[in-house]
């Protein structure tokens, strides 16, 4: 594992020590976004008490899940942003101590250097955006399922979309 | 063949290399020599492709150099082409990974006649060790041409003396090099061509075998193509003599 890893990141990195500072604030990150459960945890409990309080009143609803969702994924967008300063970093590592870019730029394989600066954090970003939406439609998922039907907001169904469309506007679908 | 037709390198806007020519033919050794500035390292580079040319052509055996035929290129440098973490022993499966015909032979042999150690990280090594382990890179790429740009920088005189020994020994007859250097006198006996660089122009292109027929040593040759004045130094310090009297 260790050796295949190496083929990816420039010659001689301390590859180890990069993918667990990756996989480090990549956690970070999930446990950044663990904000949404929390707040929709206090939202819950505030909307459950005062139905066991009063009789239902129409005006008794769950926040929307957009404005639960805030900023909680902040976490995975500074990482991703972090990554070209990551292939920077790399490409720099080549003029560290010796030139032995005059090495990388002169192998026959041309797509050796840009494969060893760039392979890891572009993988780092997907990782990132997969996660982002993997998170964001579990806690969908629990936001739609846990909540009782009586509170849930009229346009609750439309808000992923909505959401989506926010963050990756590129796919916008209405 | 190496063939350097017209080239023309400009760094903002200042000329580096102007109007170069050159053929290096294969077995050939070649001393480059010009004095700091004069366009050594730039031609180096270009023909390695590591900067661009704003005018002119290089072939290596009739072809444009291209991944395809970068491999008969090798490069040695006082500024270092290795990864300082590495070991010598990671440094040659990395170069058997990438160059096919890598000489583990010759490596092994030349590491052993350095002393050099295998398993010990190059930025542990001391400068003189590091220059020996460029070159011997460089000899052992399985290049055709090779190409040292002031390789034997900070190495001492019997380090030196030995690598023109070993390289002398070692060389294949279709091996060239062409190897950058301020030791004219070192390796006067070493090389079998002079090419002089001044300002980016070629200005000398001798063999040694013609300097010996005119009886010139290599040194000669080059005062008398950088119109070297003997004189010079005495004349100023006899001009600042003067000054201070004066004052």
């Amino acid at each position: 594992m260790k050796h295949k890893l190496t083929l990816y990141m420039p010659v001689g990195f301390r590859s180890k020590d990069e993918i667990n500072a990756i996989l480090f604030v990549m956690t970070g990150a999930t446990i950044g976004s663990l904000r949404f459960l929390l707040d929709y945890k206090n939202d819950y409990y505030r909307v459950v008490e005062r139905m066991n309080l009063t009789s239902f009143h129409e005006s008794l609803m769950m926040s929307s899940f957009v404005s639960l969702y805030g900023h909680s994924m902040m976490g995975f967008l500074l990482v991703a942003a972090a990554m070209p300063l990551l292939m920077l970093l790399h490409y720099l590592y080549h003029f560290q101590g010796s030139k032995s870019i005059y090495l990388m730029k002169r192998l026959p394989d041309r797509l050796e250097l840009l494969r060893r600066c760039c392979l890891v954090p572009v993988c780092a970003m997907a990782a990132c955006l997969l996660l982002c939406l993997l998170l964001t439609f579990t806690y969908y998922a629990v936001y739609m399922l846990v909540t009782p039907d009586e509170v849930l907001p009229p346009d609750a169904g439309t808000q992923l979309l909505l959401l989506l469309e926010r963050l990756l506007p590129f796919l916008r679908v209405t | 063949m190496l063939e350097i037709r017209n080239l023309e390198k400009r760094y903002q806007g200042v000329r580096a290399l102007q109007d170069v020519s050159l053929t290096l033919k294969r077995g050939e050794i070649i001393g480059l020599f010009g004095e700091n500035g004069a366009g050594k390292t730039t031609l180096m580079k270009c023909i390695l492709g590591l900067t661009s040319v704003q005018a002119g052509e290089i072939t290596l055996d009739g072809e444009k150099i291209s991944r395809k035929n970068i491999t008969k290129l090798s490069f040695a440098t006082c500024e270092h082409s290795f990864f300082p973490s590495l070991t010598p022993a990671d440094h040659e499966v990395f170069y058997k990974d990438h160059f096919l015909s890598f000489r583990k032979k010759r490596f092994d042999a030349l590491l052993d006649f350095f002393e050099l150690p295998k398993n010990r990280a190059l930025k542990t090594f001391s400068s003189g060790q590091k220059n020996q382990f460029e070159v011997i890179l460089a000899l052992c790429q399985g290049a055709e041409y090779i190409l040292m740009d002031e390789p034997f920088a900070g190495n001492d005189i019997f380090n030196r003396e030995d690598f023109y020994k070993v390289l002398a020994g070692i060389l294949e007859p279709t091996e060239t090099i062409l190897l950058s250097t301020h030791l004219l006198e070192e390796i006067e006996n070493f090389i079998g061509r002079a090419i002089l660089l001044r300002k980016g122009k070629i200005t000398g292109d001798i063999t040694t075998m013609a300097l010996m027929e005119e009886e010139k040593s290599l040194v000669d040759y080059v005062k008398e193509i950088y119109q070297y004045q003997p004189d010079r130094v005495s004349r100023s310090l006899s001009a600042l003599a003067g000054d201070d009297r004066q004052s």
